[in-house]
């Protein structure tokens, strides 16, 4: 039994490296100054809470609305909330009058596009989405090294 | 006054012509509101959600409680400078919906870490307050009552400025102080117009975050410019005159401990909140300390608990408000004269200070409904428990037992700006 078990795991995480190039990453502009960030780093910048990257740029959230999956999966991986926890968090960063929400794409290449075109810019994407205009800084679905 | 109103101006002038520029993102106007039902099951007190309500539900069901509109418009103006202003109507004290300028900010960040704001900012003196009127940003169809109704005062004409700082790997502490002149009155306690424009307040603030906990202590002090409204002011200041002429210093001193001019409200706050997965957890407890003899100092909490179960959450609050008891006074025993003032002057203090006891409790259970990206609905159903104090209520009829269930369900929706 417990061997069987075990073999349905190795099968599973066989099935998740397969798809690996579907983590979701965090990319930034190749100009920025920035090469690598912590999730605290993403997490802050991603929530409003700090206005500009580790470089000292003034940061440019980009937020992909499409697909839907994508975007309930970014914020699950990184703040570890629902949707509408983030949709009511952002109303109270909002309407309190201290931030402006990201800005919104409707797909993943307009992110890259966006990303490409603006120095502060970051977004978040899937993997194998990404391309040489953009770096990823962050890997989601890694452990950060201590 | 003059000064701030042409700040706001120059605000809106700032903001309106990048409308023209850059068309894309900069501007961004949006709006918030909530439709809302509320009804108890007693006709002799009326139930409302702040003191600032001059009326509030009785046995069948009002929109005045809950239902509020605001629209909110902000701009970038560089890199470091957002414009934001808000326009909120809701029942007011004047028993009109007449709106009112909520913010009018200017918020500068030159750095990553330091955050100045100037204008008319939101006080946040209770935990969450800067957005109390936006149903839609909280789990419940109202903060609890017993911690949240007697703060009448929700923005200052001032200046605010706050650091971030980073502890260890995952957490920051952020500091905060805040500065500036209340515009805001309430009908007051006793439905005694209570003015507090003009009152000058401090606060600060230190503010922790550690992935999905977040915790707040803040410490607000309130000098208010005003007395009580007439025909209350006018009184204490004939009943004092007289005292004086009587040669009766005790007795004008009691006179004058009904009067709030200049004497400091102190607040002290400690909250916490966890959001993580489908778990909403949220407690605070706050204690309001008054200079002032006739008003008791109070203590205040709540906790709630809410589970996400897909598009709906569960919740139930605890909240409770207490004051200290004063013993009745009796002038009698201080005044060189005993006589017919003496005798008033201790009834009226007595009255008064009963009328600012409070001893209430307020369990509640409800589930908030996320149907739509932009919208939820909400029932709640309350039952409070108020021991011979009706503070918080507006008294029809004496009588009152001090038990009420209130039943409640909001509508609350959000426009434009974010998503």
């Amino acid at each position: 039994m417990r061997r069987a078990l075990s073999s349905l795991f190795a099968a599973l995480f066989a099935a998740v490296a397969l798809r690996a190039d579907s983590r979701l990453v965090i990319i930034v502009n190749p100009e920025s100054g920035v090469t690598r960030l912590t999730r605290k780093e993403a997490e802050d910048i991603f929530m409003g809470r700090q206005k500009r990257l580790p470089s000292g740029l003034v940061a440019l959230p980009v937020e992909g609305l499409v697909p839907a999956e994508t975007r309930l999966r970014f914020y699950q991986e990184l703040v570890h909330l629902p949707m509408p926890e983030v949709r009511a968090y952002w109303a109270r960063m909002y309407f309190s009058g201290q931030v402006q929400p990201p800005r919104q794409t409707q797909s993943g290449q307009e992110t890259l596009e966006v990303v490409a075109a603006n120095k502060g810019a970051i977004g978040f994407l899937e993997m194998d989405k990404a391309d040489r205009r953009v770096r990823v800084v962050l890997e989601l679905g890694e452990q950060e090294a201590p | 006054m003059g000064k701030i109103r042409a700040a706001w101006a120059v605000i809106l002038a700032l903001a309106l012509p990048l409308r023209a520029q850059e068309p894309a993102t900069n501007l961004q106007f949006s709006a918030f509101g909530t439709l809302g039902l509320a009804a108890t099951d007693t006709h002799k007190v009326e139930f409302r959600r702040t003191l600032g309500q001059p009326h509030g539900a009785i046995d069948y069901p009002q929109g005045s409680v809950d239902t509020r509109f605001g629209v909110q418009a902000s701009s970038r103006l560089s890199d470091t400078l957002l414009a934001t202003v808000q326009v909120v109507s809701q029942y007011r004290y004047d028993n009109t919906y007449r709106p009112d300028l909520n913010w009018a900010s200017l918020t500068w960040t030159p750095t990553g870490t330091f955050q100045a704001r100037a204008g008319r900012i939101g006080l946040e003196k209770l935990p969450d307050g800067d957005y109390a009127n936006v149903g839609y940003t909280m789990l419940w169809v109202r903060p609890p009552v017993e911690v949240y109704a007697a703060g009448t005062t929700n923005y200052l004409d001032g200046l605010d400025l706050s650091q971030t700082f980073a502890i260890g790997a995952d957490s920051t502490l952020a500091i905060r102080a805040i500065a500036g002149i209340a515009n805001e009155k309430a009908p007051g306690g006793a439905n005694v117009p209570l003015d507090l424009t003009g009152s000058r307040n401090i606060g600060a603030a230190l503010k922790f975050q550690s992935g999905g906990f977040r915790g707040r202590f803040s410490y607000v002090r309130q000098v208010p410019n005003h007395n009580f409204g007439p025909p209350a002011s006018d009184e204490i200041a004939q009943e004092k005159a007289l005292a004086v002429t009587l040669g009766e210093p005790k007795l004008a001193a009691a006179a004058e401990a009904f009067e709030i001019k200049g004497k400091p409200i102190q607040s002290y706050q400690l909250g916490g909140a966890w959001e993580r997965g489908p778990v909403q957890a949220q407690a605070a407890v706050v204690r309001t300390l008054y200079d002032i003899p006739s008003i008791p100092d109070q203590w205040s909490g709540f906790a709630s608990f809410g589970y996400r179960l897909g598009a709906v959450v569960p919740y139930g609050i605890y909240s409770r408000e207490v004051s200290k008891r004063n013993g009745p006074v009796d002038l009698g025993k201080v005044a060189l004269i005993p006589g017919p003032l003496t005798a008033r002057l201790t009834a009226e203090l007595n009255a008064a200070m009963h009328l600012q006891e409070v001893d209430q409790t307020s369990l509640c259970a409800g589930l908030r409904w996320d149907f739509s990206d932009r919208a939820d609905l909400k029932v709640q159903v309350d039952r409070v428990r108020a021991r011979n104090s009706t503070a918080l209520w507006v008294v029809d009829d004496p009588t009152w037992n001090g038990h009420a269930t209130v039943m409640s369900v909001t509508l609350d929706f959000i426009f434009g700006g974010v998503r």
